[in-house]
């Protein structure tokens, strides 16, 4: 939920940091915390930030010094905007999020809105469940990381929240007091097996194979292609091939918040990229030639949902159907000035392909000093890594996208059980979908393939590179649980009694369950109910539950599925919040 | 083609008229804003042990409202003993901030003019006290930004140094 304010927004004077109508002493001190402070920085404040530019320094002092003393602006009663989500996860998507116990974020965002600056001491965080060892209630704000635009707190794995409904209640001032108060409800629920990316996912990208039955693999038949290497030049067609093979690893890695040598960033997926076959379990994904689905397919694998395969050979299937398939950057933007820019002075036929120069050899030899070079040497050299460079990073981009499918991304559906990917037999099945069913308009990196401008795959242009959308990386991070049985923020059912307390089923025997809050399945079915013996992990079924009402469940005990014993009643509500009643029910 | 007896007249009042629109009368514009950033002096000789003050200041066209600076000296030669804000850009006797790296040799001093902005000119900023450490030569470089009243940078045409030469 997104608090908008209420009242028309005030129009306080530019640097009344604390709203009171005037700039004073008291502004200053403030703006003193702030000064240095660029845009995205724990510091920054956009409302000391006079000028708009990003940076609050000498120029916004500059002009608060020339209005200091002014009076008679607007005093802000204007609350700061104030977002409380998962894993910053945007408000269209946030309406029904399902948590794993622990080892996910709650993030908030918070808005100044054109008012006063936030006080990030007043904020106030608590929960309506448990936080571990914190009871309900308990103040969570010293467990936030706070600045005045955001507030983050890593809830640890192992946390063992209680698998049902949370609310948290988040209230936040400004300097001139105004106070925001927001609430969101989120569910808890456990991974139906492990998380999806538990495990590391080793990926192989193989660049060897000869799918296309030509005489080259296919891979060097792309750097021949774009001119980036030469039959006739195979010692440099050696040398560009190692180097291009580990620019892409380089740029893949980063995708998955990985440094460029693949060791983990701060904040980095379970993922990492390999050139050589690395100890199994791998997957395989094979990188050349072009896709038999047509020479627009730059890439194509089979989405595993929930990630259940965690070693995958993309490259067996014939066509080849599966992929990343260069050749294809060609047909989708060779007509593209970008493209040309780089390509054509390289290509064959319009161009000089390198191992067909004679500078080739020199700068690309190891021993190269560029300090030393010629300028004829240095154009060519530049030419040579502004094309490897790009097409290193439209392969990267188009394996990232690929191995995401291999992950799972985008499951179809809105949440809880989906990702907001698109419907089968759409265009765009298996990616990003915004609610309301269009392609998100920001560079998302899962966003349908066809959607990408040269500039957007190449993060040229002032177009930074596609990312993983804030759900997309939730899910590479195991910080949300899918679960399509969560289909509202419920209350924990409870169980009052089982009647009988004692049955004989001869061959069966009706039972009564009453409590509160029993709830069907999406599809209508009644909640499930077993008897579990204390030790046994096998449940036993009770048979023909019929959900009668919120308070009542009714089933049959059979002779064949219970066997004489004491056991718990257990209940699975159709949302999967389980209610289990100790010893309740005796089978004769 | 013969030319008529008036016509050189002609010619001339033409040119006459052409000087005349292309007079400018009105003022002058003004120069682009420029400002130098210097120190008191740009040489001296000192002795081990000892101390001494040297001004910061700035030349400018412009009116100023506020300034970022840095001074970087060698901290094998000299210390930085004390950094006080000039009157002539001072109105509240305090830096808005400034900080000391000893070890590196720099410090930094930002302030503010509250509501009135300076003369144009060249303005006083803050002075140094520096302790003497080690004999040697010692130049002292200052870089930053002075801004204006509306915000806007004026662009630093020169950064003067100072050599101390210690004995």
């Amino acid at each position: 939920m997104f608090l908008v304010p209420s009242l028309v927004a005030a129009a306080p004077l530019p640097g009344d940091l604390d709203g009171d109508g005037v700039i004073s002493s008291s502004d200053e001190t403030l703006l003193r915390g702030y000064y240095g402070s660029p845009l995205g920085s724990p510091g920054y404040e956009p409302a000391a930030d006079l000028d708009g530019d990003g940076q609050i320094g000498v120029q916004d002092l500059a002009r608060f010094g020339a209005a200091y003393g002014d009076s008679g602006g607007d005093v802000d009663e204007t609350p700061p905007g104030l977002f409380v989500t998962l894993n910053d996860i945007p408000d269209d998507m946030n309406d029904l999020l399902v948590a794993p116990p622990g080892g996910f974020q709650i993030t908030l965002a918070i808005d100044s809105a054109g008012g006063s600056a936030i006080d990030p001491s007043s904020l106030t965080v608590s929960s309506s469940q448990p936080m571990g060892a914190l009871p309900a209630g308990a103040p969570l704000a010293p467990l936030f990381s706070v600045t005045p635009q955001r507030a983050v707190w890593d809830v640890p794995p192992g946390t063992g929240l209680a698998r049902t409904t949370h609310t948290l209640s988040v209230s936040v001032r400004d300097h001139a007091g105004n106070q925001a108060n927001a609430a969101y409800g989120y569910a808890v629920r456990d991974f139906a097996s492990a998380p999806p990316l538990a495990n590391e996912q080793k990926i192989y990208l193989d660049f060897t194979r000869n799918r296309s039955l030509t005489p080259a693999i296919d891979f060097l038949e792309d750097l021949r292609a774009f001119g980036l290497s030469s039959a006739s030049a195979p010692d440099l067609e050696a040398t560009v091939r190692a180097l291009v093979v580990a620019e892409i690893l380089a740029r893949v890695h980063p995708f998955y918040g990985r440094n460029p040598d693949g060791s983990p960033g701060p904040d980095a997926a379970n993922v990492r990229f390999f050139d050589l076959a690395p100890a199994f379990p791998y997957s395989r994904l094979c990188v050349g030639g072009q896709s038999s689905s047509g020479p627009l397919y730059l890439g194509a694998t089979s989405i595993d949902p929930g990630n259940s395969i965690e070693a995958e050979d993309q490259c067996i299937y014939p066509g080849p159907l599966y992929g990343v398939f260069p050749q294809a950057i060609d047909d989708l933007w060779g007509w593209t000035a970008g493209f040309q820019a780089l390509f054509n002075p390289l290509k064959p036929g319009l161009g000089i392909p390198v191992g067909s120069d004679p500078l080739d050899a020199v700068v690309l030899d190891p021993a190269f000093d560029p300090a030393t070079a010629s300028a004829a040497e240095l154009a060519r050299l530049s030419l040579i890594q502004a094309a490897t460079s790009s097409f290193a990073q439209i392969v990267a981009t188009a394996i990232a996208h690929e191995t995401a499918h291999m992950l799972g991304l985008v499951a179809g559906g809105p949440t809880p059980g989906g990702l907001f990917g698109g419907p089968n037999g759409t265009a765009a099945q298996d990616h990003n979908l915004t609610p309301l069913g269009a392609t998100p308009g920001e560079n998302y990196l899962m966003n349908a393939g066809g959607s990408f401008s040269f500039e957007e795959i190449t993060g040229t242009g002032g177009i930074p590179l596609p990312v993983f959308r804030p759900l997309n990386w939730a899910y590479l991070r195991d910080r949300i649980v899918l679960n399509g049985n969560v289909w509202g923020l419920f209350p924990a059912p409870t169980l009052s009694s089982v009647a009988p307390s004692w049955v004989d089923p001869e061959p069966s025997a009706l039972l009564t369950i009453t409590g509160t809050g029993f709830l069907p399945k999406p599809n209508g079915a009644p909640p499930a109910v077993h008897l579990i013996v204390e030790g046994d992990p096998t449940p036993n079924a009770v048979i023909g539950v019929v959900l009668v009402n919120p308070q009542t469940i009714t089933g049959t005990v059979s002779k064949y599925l219970a066997p004489p014993a004491l056991y718990d009643v257990r209940v699975t509500n159709g949302d999967d919040q389980v209610v289990t009643a100790i010893d309740a029910l005796v089978v004769q | 083609m013969s030319r008529g007896p008036g016509r050189g007249r002609v010619a001339v009042l033409v040119q006459l008229a052409a000087l005349l629109v292309g007079f400018d009368c009105g003022p002058l514009p003004p120069p682009p804003p420029s400002a130098n950033l210097q120190f008191s002096t740009e040489a001296f000789t000192t002795t081990s042990p000892s101390s001494f003050d040297i001004g910061v200041a700035v030349a400018t066209n412009r009116s100023l409202q506020a300034y970022d600076v840095e001074v970087r000296y060698d901290p094998a030669r000299l210390s930085l003993t004390g950094a006080q804000a000039y009157a002539e850009f001072d109105d509240d006797g305090s830096f808005f901030q400034s900080g000391v790296d000893a070890s590196a040799g720099t410090v930094r001093l930002v302030d503010l003019l509250h509501g009135a902005p300076s003369s144009e000119g060249t303005v006083s900023l803050a002075i140094l006290t520096f302790t003497t450490l080690a004999p040697g030569t010692v130049v002292l470089s200052v870089d930053g930004a002075v801004a204006m009243p509306d915000g806007a940078l004026v662009p630093i045409a020169l950064k003067k140094t100072a050599a101390i030469t210690i004995r």
